[in-house]
């Protein structure tokens, strides 16, 4: 992995990222103890997706994106029938935007107790994996499966399954839950927001490197609720745009040491945060009060700068998505349909939900036969995939004395904080053929 | 079998259909009383990858009335750890990348701690026992039951040669769930004309 002849010059590549989704590897050189060069290798085929849907009929838009992703498929379809009914024009009745929320809560659950337990705790508390951290803490990894099933449950339950969910469609959901088998849930569910405030406890008495960058944050923004599925776009630079704008403020560049792609600032070709840690510093009032509660009580200052702190976001918003979908369950009153009708008509339309790594953009074009003629998709992943290489740029200099062994270890962890979906992130490749 | 909670996909179109039947998503819910668990896994729409789930629809007829529970999914999560702790027997059933379409391959499987890559948003049967004793202090008796693929297309039904296995592996899972002392330390390989041969390790 390292040469080490100098102690000045050393290069660490990890060849392939452990304890993330997807294939991808870091590489670091330094000469002369000064960094020198850090990519975050990304070598997960590309997809194409965005090319195939063209062709397709709109109301088979969800089922196919969902398989973007096995552990966010949720995310993908609420972007795409968003977008999609912000161009035929449809607008769905309360009762379906709440079960869309509380659906949500379902992923958000599963997707935030599997990082915090599986994929990011064992970092902090110097274990391998999950399975080594079981055998001195099994209470906190069964605590965590436990409460991924139930999230699981509420995917079950209102999507047809968890893996890749059927029931979800542009109008609303094929078939809407009976009000007696949601209640069924709410046992598991109270138990869940126990348990998710115990996961804020666990997580905010690990330790946690100092590192604290100058990031800006974006996020999706509503006036009313903490944001998931609606309305606008904000920023901590003062940014807050219509999604429609999306694509004039973002741009999406090719690296060629990664096959996917990165997000920028148009303006200023910078870097900025998606995610847990960058939703939680700019809606922080919008928190329900058992999260916004265990926030403040957690001893971290908010908003917070900290990307390992990224861990203590995510268990945050676990309590407020067991809270949300206690109360979104009490609230529910079964739609006198699960779906509203609507016309085919030809247009364009875009939307922004917050998948549990950040936000998702999606803009389709359909014409007048309900045929998809064009598709863009932009991951949260992507979006910070240029912010993940400007951190590791900023941070590594502190490690490069160490041995190589400890500076890949840090460097993954650091990665990992993002809890970054690379198969998500690999959906799309333009190819650009130069003959000679 | 121990009639079990499951649930037909919520799509409402006609019924969400596999292959001209529906498709049940068996919760694990099970008490200390099922003695069996039968997971079968892999993706019904890449061909032969859907063996699992073909093979665990036959045997939650098969094995009605006896002490034993079927699930299907996509892949094998860390969660199933708690249901694979509740079971004394647990047979896992899947298609394989190698060996002549339509061999059957039987294996023991025991826990094992998988590398740190190895066991996150999807798992392999070794990992989860070695979960369930970490986190519930029980393990199973288990072994693996797979069949050797001809396609990993995208598609619905199986290959004829995959499909011709369909019941030698029904029957054997029934035979293993009906032994009063479980032991399957010996591989046993049976070739696509149904003449077996058996490799010991």
């Amino acid at each position: 992995m390292a040469n080490d002849a100098a102690n000045l010059d050393k290069t660490v590549k990890i060849e392939y990222l452990t304890r993330v989704e997807g294939e991808g590897g870091i590489y670091v050189r330094a000469e002369g103890g000064e960094l020198r060069d850090v990519k975050l290798n990304i070598f997960e085929p590309p997809r194409f997706f965005e090319a195939f849907l063209r062709g397709r009929h709109f109301q088979e838009v969800p089922d196919i994106v969902a398989r973007i992703c096995g552990i966010c498929p949720v995310a993908y379809q609420m972007s795409s029938v968003h977008a999609l009914e912000a161009a035929l024009g449809v607008r769905p009745g309360p009762e379906i935007r709440m079960l869309r929320r509380l659906l949500y809560c379902g992923e958000w659950i599963e997707s935030h107790a599997l990082h915090i337990y599986l994929l990011n705790a064992p970092d902090y508390l110097g274990y391998e994996s999950a399975v080594t951290l079981a055998a001195d803490h099994p209470k906190e990894v069964e605590r965590g499966l436990r409460l991924k099933k139930i999230g699981n449950d509420l995917l079950d339950l209102l999507g047809g399954r968890a893996t890749h969910p059927v029931s979800v469609c542009v109008g609303g959901f094929y078939k809407a839950p009976r009000r007696k088998e949601l209640e069924k849930l709410r046992e598991d569910l109270r138990w869940a927001l126990e348990a998710a405030q115990e996961t804020v406890s666990f997580v905010a008495g690990l330790t946690f490197p100092e590192f604290a960058p100058d990031y800006e944050f974006v996020s999706v923004a509503h006036p009313a609720e903490y944001p998931m599925n609606e309305r606008r776009i904000i920023s901590s630079s003062g940014l807050n745009i219509d999604p429609a704008e999306f694509e004039h403020v973002f741009l999406e560049e090719h690296v060629a040491h990664s096959t996917a792609l990165h997000s920028v600032r148009a303006d200023r070709g910078s870097s900025y945060m998606v995610g847990p840690l960058a939703r939680l510093n700019l809606n922080f009032d919008k928190l329900l009060p058992c999260a916004q509660a265990a926030a403040r009580s957690c001893g971290i200052a908010w908003p917070c700068h900290n990307p390992f702190m990224g861990i203590v976001a995510r268990a945050i918003e676990l309590v407020h998505a067991c809270e949300e979908a206690l109360a979104l369950i009490d609230a529910y009153q079964e739609p006198a349909s699960s779906r509203v009708e609507f016309r085919v008509q030809g247009g364009e339309g875009c939307a922004a939900t917050e998948a549990p790594r950040g936000l998702l953009y999606h803009r389709y074009r359909i014409n007048d036969q309900g045929l998809v003629e064009a598709a863009k998709i932009v991951p949260p992943t992507s979006q910070n995939m240029r912010r993940i290489e400007d951190d590791l740029k900023q941070f590594l200099p502190g490690f490069l004395a160490q041995p190589e062994a400890e500076i890949a270890r840090v460097s993954e962890n650091l990665v990992r904080c993002y809890d970054p979906c690379i198969s998500c992130s690999t959906h799309f490749l333009k190819l650009r053929l130069d003959r000679a | 079998m121990k009639k079990v909670d499951s649930e037909r996909c919520t799509r409402n179109r006609g019924g969400c259909e596999h292959n001209g039947g529906p498709l049940f998503i068996v919760h694990s819910s099970m008490s200390t009383e099922v003695r069996t668990l039968i997971v079968g896994y892999g993706n019904p729409l890449r061909s032969d990858d859907g063996f699992g789930w073909h093979a665990g629809r036959m045997l939650a007829q098969a094995l009605a009335g006896q002490d034993a529970e079927v699930m299907t999914c996509h892949q094998l999560t860390p969660e199933l750890a708690e249901s694979l702790s509740q079971c004394g027997r647990a047979v896992f059933i899947d298609a394989d990348v190698e060996g002549e379409p339509g061999a059957i391959h039987r294996r023991s499987i025991v826990p094992e701690v998988p590398p740190s890559s190895a066991f996150t948003h999807t798992c392999n049967p070794s990992g989860l026992l070695a979960s369930a004793q970490h986190l519930y202090g029980h393990h199973p008796v288990s072994m693996a039951i797979t069949v050797s693929a001809q396609s990993f297309e995208f598609g619905d039904t199986l290959s004829p040669a995959v499909s011709a296995a369909l019941p030698e592996v029904v029957d054997q899972v029934c035979q293993w769930v009906r032994l009063k002392e479980p032991n399957s330390s010996r591989v046993e390989s049976t070739s696509p004309r149904g003449n077996p041969s058996f490799v010991d390790v």
